[in-house]
């Protein structure tokens, strides 16, 4: 770790954040300071994803990945979304004027009891090495071959373990190698905490907006201390990079759901987009996503399911390069090898993986009180009959455990169990899980607002 | 501060109460949680900061190479645009049952640029029979725990 590696990496994460607010700055504008620094957040994360993103589907189309490339793309990207705003007529942030009163107090108290858990964690993550499986045997080689070869490889990316996997990670990766000016992996584990800085912030900022600060903070720092999420902030594998995404597309889909603003599909697609180029179950999670708003605008089919099908067409298309690219140099596929839709094959599966996939849900060793809490939340949002939030945040609770049911009872070379060398499954809940943190704050918030006068005029 | 009344009428109070009680639940679980949090993270970097360069840069390999100054020796003597064999022998007993099945991913992690070949010039040797390579073989580095590198000549 030097010092030149950390102000690249601070350089490169300037770059994401200059490129995701131009972005946030032309598709919604801002209203003020206090909106820009709240949205700060969600604007370094949707930054990392379109650079990453672009960066992959260049490296996918043969664009030799160089450090101009690197510098340029996220340059390219903040100057093209500045045009885009100044021609849609958008004005710069002027003013702002924070909260007083109690709810200021509880926002300082948030922010600052999270901050010095971040900075806890950012102490393991300084001077971390490369200490796990999947890192150092595909992730990070990936990666180097990026960086070394300024391709996909066609030898190491054919032939390493988890070959189909998307490459946008290791993207990431070598893109940090570059700027560091060297394959510093000890380093490396910085990056990923700012990523996951990035999500607390991110979720935080959506959330705030029609949470309770006195609801929001107590959710946003069970994330941080629940066993298996926080403390994972600086391992450098996808799974958690993943959950963050997943997570707040599902918010801004939901609230979109609500407010209709443009908007916040708009990023939510570009997060779908993330999605799919991270992990293998990246797609099952995002098709899941949008089957679960499917079924919580149902009643609104006419106005809501057209916008949705064009956000699941945007995201396939942006899988598609990815895919195409592992068929054509014969790497088998991402799926289950006999397509784990024959309700019949391994049958004497199929219980004891849905029973897996619920005890992991439901195991306080991992996710802490979060599961419980949201169980009893859409209890209470159910009763305030806030439909919306409560059928798609049930669907997708569902779903997606189903989902990891159906992986462990598709593929029978995984063995049920929780072992984490055996089966993926307590990897794969995160998602569950890290959702749950932000669907009981929007739920519970929802319920408070419609049982208290002031805080629905507040809304 | 609410009266009781507030908390208490119908159909609102109950599900204020719910409210509260399912926010003070995740509370008191981060509570409880924090300071274990801090304090193993304090643990974690002193036991980082604490680490030798090399068990830094090696970490996840440390289970697996046996002895350190091979995985060096290896990347010092082994040019960049060279190929390279791991073998390792069946009858090999080193410190970890993993370095059978795994020593060869670590070094592909650890040597890159380097690319691993079956019939590369060079040999990373854990108890291997050396002499299997032919007469060309020469052992440039012979560590402790039976590991060689040698290069072969053709």
């Amino acid at each position: 770790m030097t010092v030149h590696a950390l102000a690249g990496v601070a350089g490169l994460n300037a770059l994401f954040l200059s490129s995701g607010a131009a972005l946030l700055w032309a598709v919604r504008g801002f209203r003020d300071w206090v909106d820009v620094a709240r949205l700060a957040g969600l604007a370094y994360i949707a930054g990392v994803i379109a650079t990453g993103a672009l960066w992959t589907l260049l490296l996918i189309a043969g664009v030799p990945f160089s450090l101009f490339l690197v510098l340029a793309v996220p340059v390219a990207l903040t100057l093209g979304f500045v045009a885009i705003g100044r021609r849609s007529g958008r004005s710069l942030p002027t003013g702002g004027r924070l909260a007083t009163g109690a709810p200021l107090i509880v926002t300082a108290v948030g922010i600052a009891v999270t901050g010095l858990l971040l900075e806890g964690l950012f102490r393991i993550s300084r001077l971390s090495g490369l200490q796990w499986w999947d890192a150092w045997a595909f992730w990070i080689p990936k990666a180097k071959a990026i960086y070394y070869f300024g391709n996909l490889d066609e030898e190491f990316f054919t032939t390493l373990p988890g070959a189909s996997y998307p490459p946008l990670v290791p993207v990431l990766d070598a893109a940090a190698f570059h700027v560091m000016g060297s394959p510093d992996v000890v380093t490396l584990h910085v990056q990923y905490w700012l990523f996951g800085v990035g999500f607390v912030w991110a979720l935080a900022g959506l959330l705030a907006e029609r949470v309770p600060g006195w609801i929001l903070w107590p959710f946003v720092l069970l994330v941080l201390v629940a066993p298996r999420i926080g403390r994972r902030f600086h391992i450098t594998e996808a799974d958690l990079f993943l959950d963050f995404l997943f997570v707040l597309a599902a918010v801004l889909v939901v609230v979109w759901l609500l407010d209709r603003k443009r908007w916040r599909l708009v990023v939510a697609t570009l997060l779908l987009c993330g999605m799919v180029l991270t992990k293998r179950e990246g797609m099952l999670l995002a098709a899941l996503l949008v089957a679960a708003a499917l079924v919580a605008s149902a009643r609104e089919w006419r106005s809501t399911w057209p916008p949705l099908g064009i956000v699941a067409v945007a995201t396939a298309l942006v899988a598609a390069p990815w895919r195409i690219w592992y068929v054509v140099h014969g790497v088998a596929g991402e799926g289950p090898s006999d397509g784990g839709l024959d309700p019949t094959a391994n049958a004497e599966r199929l219980w004891p993986s849905m029973r897996l996939a619920f005890d992991v849900l439901l195991s306080s060793n991992y996710w802490s009180v979060l599961v419980p809490v949201t169980l009893g939340a859409l209890l209470l949002a159910g009763l305030t009959r806030a439909w919306v939030l409560t059928s798609f945040f049930g669907t997708l609770v569902l779903l997606v455990t189903l989902g990891g049911g159906w992986i462990t009872w598709a593929i029978p070379e995984l063995p049920i169990t929780q072992e984490l060398g055996g089966n993926p499954i307590v990897r794969y809940m995160g998602s569950v899980a890290l959702l749950c943190a932000a669907a009981s704050a929007l739920l519970l918030g929802a319920a408070w607002s419609s049982v208290t006068p002031r805080a629905k005029d507040d809304a | 501060m609410q009266r009781l009344s507030w908390w208490l009428e119908w159909p609102a109070g109950p599900i204020r109460v719910g409210v509260a009680f399912l926010v003070a639940v995740a509370a008191v679980a981060v509570v409880l949680a924090y300071p274990g949090v801090l304090r193993k993270a304090d643990r974690e970097a002193s036991g980082s900061s604490a680490l030798s360069y090399a068990d830094r840069e090696i970490a996840g390999g440390n289970a697996l190479v046996d002895d350190q100054l091979a995985v060096y020796a290896a990347r010092g003597l082994i040019p960049e645009d060279a190929t390279y064999h791991v073998d390792v022998s069946p009858d090999y007993e080193g410190d970890s049952d993993l370095t059978q099945g795994h020593v060869a991913g670590y070094y592909r992690y650890f040597l890159m640029p380097r690319r691993p070949a079956e019939d590369g010039p060079w040999i990373i040797c854990y108890g291997c029979d050396l002499t299997a390579y032919g007469a060309g073989t020469e052992v440039v580095w012979q560590g402790d725990e039976n590991i060689s590198i040698a290069r072969v000549r053709s």
